[in-house]
């Protein structure tokens, strides 16, 4: 048996000893294993002492190669005469392999994984002392775990095994009662964020919807609310990513590919009228001058002048279907490239 | 009944370290079948060449009796002690695992090398002859014959039953669980205890020999053993207690039992529900369920729960023997 763990260890140093520690470390992950199994595997794999430090987190964890644990080291410095890595979160936090005379090929797996292995680690087992706000951000942000997606959805109360949805609004909207939201900075500036459950019914007056995701998949929910945010008017206030269809990934694609068009260029030149894109809006949306002029509650002879008008400026037929679809996507991503939020009180 | 088909059940995960160590040992076919046994056992006997001769490096004082049993045939059994034992040196009788099939008397010898430093025992280990060559009852009167044989000689060798441990892993337990039995039914020599770790007890498939048809002595291995060593007995309501010893229909008066077992393993139900027959009949059992541990969880030394179990088994044998093993 003392045979089979020498087998385990990874003393040879050829690609599939680099194979061995990947597995092993990898397998501690997935299986949740605590702190000291991630430093006695690399004591085991290394057939040295391994050990590490973090004076922050007052973890001072050492294992020789049996697997027991060895008592601490005396400071930090003495550690750095052997292969070690430091973390290169500035926590001052190392993990070292106590082999003399230099590290092996492999030692810089081992640390490599080794110090992977318990950064995630600390971050599963450490309390977060989070607010409502941090919760929601660390939710929607790219840059999260699934671990701490997972604590900051039972700090909301917010199931973690169904589907979410996040919902972005502009940063004065009220929202419903219920619904977790924080102020968010992002790339339209100050934005109200927030999180709900698929079967919600209630949202704010003015918003954009992501669609239903599981935890890991929230940020991208955020970035389709995003972008439906920006499609936001008084005659469709709330607008859902799911029902943009293919608009929707068309209208992200094309936000940083099409560069200056004419069409572009006239819608820009109407939003110059108070009135000008929401008439465009309503004669996209609908199939007659009539039906349009009931959407935006105006008389029928008044939108007839303002129709002449915008016919003119825009160089093609708004009321032949064709004209309708070339107004609706030059409208939106007229918007999508165009709506930003301002900071305001909260 | 055939388990290959069934549909998977769900079954107790991994301890998480042990896991890490068992995804390194890729490379032996699974599951073993009757063709691999003749390839196994020429590795087997590789490793037991190794073993002889690590056990002469470490100065240890060996010793081979040809022994006779039953049906006129002899079988080797081996003694194994320090140098500088002493006469109440405790007899320690050992049974080697291998599912009925495999192994061979110096298999899992790291186990019993520890018991004769830390309490200078006197190991007795015995080449049982293996099914499917030889059917029951022939391994279990060879063991039953090696333990009398001991009795015989006790005196020549300064040995006493009084204080002497049955053990056994695997198989191995399986099989000093039925010469502890064969030893009460004869009047035999009352012993001090029997060490049986992750035995194998009971042919009848139970709700855990379902649970793992896959990994280190799986469903279909267990089934593999148990046919191999009953053969037309297999499946029916013939098979006796010496062949499977939960079937018994007494389990008064037997020797103290110390039975450590796995939640993750094809013995743990008929493990527990051998403590519990004995603990019912009046009888002394101390039973170990490691959480998340698979069969051969031990092998990995250097694991938490491997150091659990190793020091669950040094708290008993320090109390089954009466004083406290050395480091």
């Amino acid at each position: 048996m003392r045979e089979l763990l020498q087998r385990l260890s990874a003393l040879d140093e050829d690609a599939s000893a680099a194979v061995k520690i990947i597995t092993y470390f990898d397998t501690l992950l997935r299986r949740k294993a605590g702190l000291e199994p991630f430093v006695r595997g690399a004591a085991v794999l290394s057939g040295w002492p391994a050990g590490f430090a973090h004076p922050l987190h007052q973890l001072w964890i050492r294992v020789d190669p049996s697997g027991n644990v060895a008592p601490a080291v005396e400071g930090v410095d003495v550690v750095r005469e052997w292969p070690h890595l430091e973390f290169d979160d500035g926590s001052g936090a190392l993990v070292w392999i106590e082999r003399p005379g230099g590290s092996s090929a492999n030692d810089m797996v081992t640390l490599e994984r080794l110090s992977a292995g318990l950064r995630l680690t600390l971050e599963r087992v450490s309390p977060v002392d989070l607010d409502d706000a941090g919760a929601v951000e660390i939710l929607v942000s790219a840059t999260s775990t699934d671990d701490s997606r997972r604590k900051a959805a039972r700090r909301l109360r917010l199931p973690v095994d169904r589907p979410l949805r996040v919902v972005v609004a502009p940063p004065d909207e009220p929202m419903p009662d219920g619904m977790r939201s924080t102020l968010v900075e992002s790339s339209l500036g100050t934005i109200r964020a927030g999180v709900a459950e698929p079967t919600t019914e209630r949202w704010p007056a003015r918003c954009g919807v992501g669609t239903a995701t599981s935890l890991h998949g929230l940020p991208q929910s955020f970035a389709q609310a995003l972008v439906a945010v920006r499609l936001v008017s008084r005659l469709s206030p709330v607008v859902h990513w799911d029902e943009l269809g293919v608009l929707g990934p068309f209208l992200t694609a094309a936000e940083g590919t099409v560069g200056e068009h004419p069409d572009l260029e006239r819608v820009a030149a109407l939003a110059a009228e108070p009135w000008g894109l929401e008439t465009l809006e309503a004669l996209a949306a609908t199939d007659s001058v009539r039906a349009a002029a009931q959407v935006l509650g105006l008389h029928h002879s008044t939108l007839q002048s303002r129709l002449t008008r915008m016919q003119r400026d825009l160089g093609f037929d708004v009321t032949a279907a064709h004209g309708r679809h070339r107004a609706l996507v030059a409208l939106s991503l007229h918007r999508l490239r165009t709506v930003r939020f301002a900071a305001t009180q909260d | 009944m055939t388990l290959r088909n069934a549909a998977p059940l769900p079954a107790p995960p991994f301890d998480s370290e042990s896991a890490a160590a068992l995804a390194l040992t890729v490379g032996t076919p699974s599951p073993l079948t009757a063709d691999d046994i003749g390839e196994r056992r020429r590795v087997e006997a590789g490793d037991a060449a190794a073993m002889t001769r690590h056990i002469e490096e470490l100065g240890l004082v060996r010793v081979d009796e040809e022994i006779p049993v039953a049906d006129g045939a002899t079988i080797t059994l081996s003694l194994v002690h320090r140098r500088d034992r002493i006469p109440t040196s405790p007899l320690i009788y050992y049974m080697h695992g291998g599912g009925m099939i495999l192994g061979n008397r110096w298999s899992g010898a790291d186990v019993f090398l520890e018991w004769i430093e830390r309490y200078n025992a006197v190991v007795a280990t015995v080449e049982y002859r293996l099914a499917p060559e030889h059917r029951f009852p022939v391994p279990q009167q060879d063991c039953y014959a090696g333990l009398r044989w001991l009795e015989d000689n006790a005196g020549r060798l300064g040995l006493t039953l009084e204080t002497a441990l049955l053990a056994g892993i695997s198989a191995g337990g399986g099989l000093a669980a039925s010469v502890a039995q064969m030893v009460r039914d004869a009047n035999g020599p009352r012993l001090a205890g029997q060490l049986l770790l992750a035995p194998m007890l009971d042919d009848r498939v139970t709700r855990s020999a379902r649970q793992f048809p896959s990994g280190i002595w799986n469903s279909t291995e267990n089934e593999l053993g148990w046919r191999s060593l009953l053969g037309d007995l297999y499946g029916s309501d013939d098979v006796p207690a010496y062949a499977a010893p939960a079937r018994a229909e007494r389990f008064d008066n037997l020797p103290p039992a110390f039975i450590e077992v796995g939640s993750a393993e094809v013995f743990r139900d008929e493990a527990v529900a051998y403590a519990s027959d004995i603990w019912a009949a009046g009888g002394q059992a101390e039973l170990h369920v490691w959480a998340g541990a698979f069969h051969g969880f031990q092998l990995f030394e250097h694991t938490t729960l491997a150091r659990g179990a190793r020091d669950a088994v040094r708290n008993w044998l320090d109390r089954a023997l009466g004083y406290s093993g050395r480091d």
